[in-house]
């Protein structure tokens, strides 16, 4: 338990600096917004400021493991309070900037551009405004993006050469067999997953946000779990 | 008390047997020297002890509990690695304030102090340290880790002689204030010979031999004198090594001290000496 927390505080350490910069570089670009419009008196709006957050936690997830489990091994932590920990600190870090993403979203609606329509994701996807439901929403795709960087990062820790590259054409080529039995189905295959994606993310049902917020809560958990096979034999690698 | 027992720990990677069922107890409270050849099996045996990797067979102990994911008694557990595991950009006083955090009897000030007596400059970054300076960082963050059980994978890489010397009287004076179960692995023997008590000799993943170095320096001595002479003394003797300059011969015989010849020895106005634990050892895993 003790050393679950020292990961914990170890991780969020690592990533603390980043999202400060991240941070002063959106408000920033808010800010450089707000002053070139008000200045020329154009009629634009802007939005969706919160999906420069999911690339950056994604780009954190890819960084989250291979430097800090081989930091965890020289201290002797075991595999498994490395894992406890980093998925802690990931969810941490998610709710913590998907708490900041709606408070910026209150602040650039209400205070910093009165006078120039901001719209976030979840309004535009959901026509949904509300804290909560905006902040539960964006903290599934935030732990999302980050435990999918997470994978991706744990599946070429594991591999060696070869089959890098064969797990960096597999997307391609379950793509193009994809679209190839789409074809051959007559647009089955498209519409079925359409389907499936209408429903989980809850737009099937009166766009319902919470419904999309728990699709991917539960996307994330699956997606932290298959990470922990690969993590379970892992090793120091150079 | 921390006492190791390795039971019948096998590790194989593909078709390579890196250890074959060894067995070896390690009792607490003593320097082990453990020596092999290169590939001989020492690295995965620390590996092993520290849960790096993972047995192929067997099991390792400490105190009764196994080692396996087990944070609380891998935590009793320093282990200096040859291969660099810490962060590239982090800079050393850091890592000495996180390893504070892993192990909270760390000794900060003891750190700090003998960075300075190394001229270790603690404001640089891992990344910029010279191969020397990273086994002193890690060598000091071992000393400094006051855990009970300390390992060291050739903590003298890269040293220079004096350095090697200040690490080897550091070691000595950190286990005689707080005695702790200390292994040594390295290639340096000679110099290592006088800080280990026990040897522990491993040839091609196998256990060749466990004993004290006292007891293992016991059987076997040096003698020296004119050549022809040494010659005349050792026919018949199982010689383990010889050197010679000019007409002068030296010559380490395998057998019990307390069984030399003294009367031929004087006879041949020859000396004795103490043996060579290097020699013991070429001898040994030749």
């Amino acid at each position: 338990m003790n050393n679950i927390y020292k990961v914990i505080k170890y991780q969020i350490h690592d990533f603390w600096k980043a999202v400060l910069i991240f941070y002063l570089i959106i408000i920033l670009i808010a800010s450089a917004i707000t002053v070139t419009v008000s200045v020329n008196g154009e009629n634009i709006s802007f939005g969706g400021l919160e999906m420069a957050t999911v690339i950056f936690l994604f780009v954190a997830g890819l960084n989250c493991f291979k430097s800090n489990f081989k930091f965890m091994l020289a201290n002797n932590v075991s595999r498994k309070g490395f894992y406890i920990g980093n998925t802690i600190a990931l969810v941490a870090v998610s709710a913590f900037m998907a708490l900041v993403d709606a408070v910026l979203n209150v602040i650039l609606n209400n205070v910093l551009v009165s006078n120039i329509p901001y719209e976030s994701v979840v309004m535009q996807l959901y026509g949904n405004n509300s804290f909560f439901a905006g902040f539960l929403w964006r903290f599934g795709l935030n732990t999302w993006a980050v435990c999918f960087g997470w994978f991706v990062t744990m599946l070429y820790y594991r591999c060696n050469t070869i089959m890098k590259i064969v797990v960096s054409f597999l997307p391609v080529l379950a793509f193009i067999i994809y679209q190839h039995v789409d074809r051959i189905l007559g647009g089955l295959a498209d519409r079925a997953v359409i389907d499936f994606l209408t429903r989980a993310m809850g737009f099937a049902y009166n766009n319902n946000v919470y419904i999309g917020a728990l699709s991917l809560i539960t996307g994330s958990a699956v997606i932290a779990l298959i990470c922990l096979l690969p993590l379970r034999n892992a090793v120091a690698k150079g | 008390m921390k006492t190791i027992q390795i039971k019948g720990v096998s590790k194989v990677y593909g078709q390579t047997k890196a250890l074959d069922k060894v067995d070896i107890t390690i009792e607490s409270n003593r320097i082990y020297g453990l020596l092999g050849r290169n590939g001989a099996g020492k690295t995965t045996l620390l590996n092993l002890v520290t849960n790096r990797i993972f047995p192929t067979e067997g099991e390792i102990l400490i105190d009764g509990e196994t080692v396996f994911e087990n944070d609380r008694v891998l935590g009793n557990i320093f282990y200096m690695t040859e291969q660099n595991l810490y962060p590239e950009d982090e800079r050393v006083r850091n890592i000495y304030k996180w390893t504070k955090e892993f192990y909270p009897s760390f000794d900060m000030e003891y750190a700090k102090d003998l960075s300075e007596r190394f001229g270790l400059d603690t404001k640089k970054r891992v990344k910029n340290l010279s191969t020397g300076y990273a086994s002193i960082f890690k060598a000091i963050a071992a000393l400094a880790s006051n855990a009970d059980i300390v390992l060291y994978d050739e903590p003298v890489l890269g040293l220079d002689a004096n350095h090697r010397d200040m690490f080897y009287k550091e070691l000595i004076s950190n286990y005689s204030e707080n005695p702790k179960t200390i292994i040594i692995s390295t290639h340096l023997i000679e110099e290592v010979a006088p800080v280990i008590e026990e040897a522990i000799i491993i040839k091609e993943g196998k256990l060749i031999l466990k004993r004290s170095v006292e007891e293992l320096l016991s059987e076997a001595y040096i003698v020296s004198g004119e050549a022809s002479k040494v010659d005349e003394y050792i026919q018949g003797r199982k010689c383990i090594g010889i050197d010679s300059i000019g007409s002068f011969k030296s010559a380490t015989v395998l057998e019990a001290m307390n069984n030399k010849d003294e009367a031929l020895a004087e006879k041949l106005e020859l000396e004795f000496g103490k043996a060579e634990l290097q020699k013991l050892f070429i001898s040994l895993t030749n």
